[in-house]
C-alpha cells in the first residue's frame, strides 16, 4: 500500500526541485491516481528502502516536458539539439533530487532513514505499465506553464511501506 | 579565485556554474572534473582555491577525494553539494575536513551563505 505522506512527500519534493533549478514553477494537477501511460515517454526511477518494504520512486514525462527539463537544467541555447544522453543525466538528477528530498522529509516508521538507490532512466512507459501482480503504481501529476510531468510511487502491495515525518 | 566543480553528472555541474554566478560569485575562475580521481590528477597540475563536489561519483567518491587530499597535506577549501545530508554525512564529511555540506535541491541563497567567508 502506497503511503499519501509518502506521495504527498514526492509531489512537494519534484516542485520544489523543478522550482530550485529551471525557473519553473509547477502545482499539483488534480489527486494521486493508478498509473497511465497518458503520453509520457521517458523518466527515470530510483529505490528507497527500508526494512518493511522497498519502494520505487520516478519521475517522468512527455516529451515537450522532459524536452523543456532538459534544456532548463543544462541552460541549452534554442539552437543545441537535446540528446537521450541529455534526458538521462537530467531526468536523473531530477529524480535523484526529488528521491533525496523525499528521504529527508521522511523516515521508516521505526524513525529509521529510507536508504537511496542509484537512478535508473528509461524510456516508454511499459515498464510502469506491465508490472507484477501485486505491485501498486500511484502517480501524482503536476504541471504548470503547459509542463506536464508525474512522479510515480511504485510498492508492492500487501506490504508496508508507510513512512512518517523525519 | 579558481574553483573546482566536481561532479559526473554533466547537468549538475552546469547547475552548480549558474548557482555560483546567482549566488554572486560569477567573477572567478570555475573549472570542472567529472569524478574524484579526474579532480586529484587536476589539483595536482593546476591547485585551485575552493572544491565543490558531489559524495557519489564512480572512480572515486567525493570523500575519497578528500580524504586522498588531506593525506596529501592539501588543506584546500572543500565542500560537498550532494543529494543525501543525513547527519551521519554530515558529521563523516566534517570530519574528514570538509567546511560543509550543502544538500541538494538548494537555492543561490542557500549556497551563498555556505559560501560566505570561503569566496572573497
Amino acid at each position: 500500500m502506497i503511503s499519501k505522506k509518502a506521495m504527498d512527500a514526492a509531489a512537494s519534493a519534484l516542485i520544489e526541485v523543478c522550482a530550485s533549478f529551471s525557473d519553473v514553477e509547477l502545482e499539483l494537477l488534480g489527486e494521486p491516481r493508478p498509473f497511465e501511460p497518458n503520453g509520457f515517454v521517458m523518466g527515470s526511477c530510483v529505490s528507497l528502502t527500508q526494512p518493511e518494504g522497498t519502494f520505487s520512486l520516478a519521475v517522468l514525462g512527455d516529451e515537450r516536458s522532459c524536452e523543456v527539463m532538459t534544456r532548463a537544467l543544462f541552460a541549452m541555447e534554442p539552437d543545441e539539439e537535446v540528446g537521450k544522453e541529455e534526458h538521462a543525466d537530467a531526468l536523473g538528477e531530477i529524480a535523484n533530487m526529488t528521491a533525496g528530498a523525499v528521504k529527508r522529509s521522511l523516515t521508516t516508521i521505526d524513525g529509521e532513514e529510507l536508504l537511496l538507490g542509484l537512478p535508473l532512466f528509461f524510456s516508454g512507459s511499459d515498464g510502469l505499465q506491465y508490472v507484477r501482480k501485486g505491485v501498486d503504481v500511484i502517480t501524482q501529476e503536476v504541471g504548470g506553464e503547459g509542463l506536464e510531468l508525474q512522479v510515480v510511487l511504485i510498492c508492492q502491495r500487501g506490504r508496508s511501506c508507510e513512512v512518517k515525518a523525519a | 579565485m579558481k574553483i573546482m566543480i566536481v561532479d559526473d553528472s554533466r547537468a549538475m555541474r552546469s547547475i552548480v556554474r549558474r548557482s555560483l554566478r546567482k549566488a554572486g560569485f560569477g567573477g572567478h575562475d570555475v573549472v570542472e572534473a567529472h569524478n574524484g580521481a579526474a579532480a586529484l590528477e587536476m589539483v595536482g597540475q593546476d591547485p585551485p582555491d575552493l572544491i565543490l563536489a558531489d559524495w557519489n561519483m564512480p572512480e572515486m567518491s567525493g570523500i575519497d577525494l578528500l580524504r586522498a587530499l588531506r593525506a596529501a597535506g592539501n588543506a584546500v577549501s572543500f565542500g560537498f553539494i550532494t543529494t543525501e545530508g543525513t547527519e551521519a554525512m554530515r558529521k563523516l564529511a566534517s570530519d574528514a575536513g570538509a567546511r560543509f555540506l550543502l544538500a541538494k535541491p538548494f537555492t543561490p541563497e542557500d549556497m551563498a551563505k555556505q559560501l560566505e567567508g570561503l569566496i572573497k
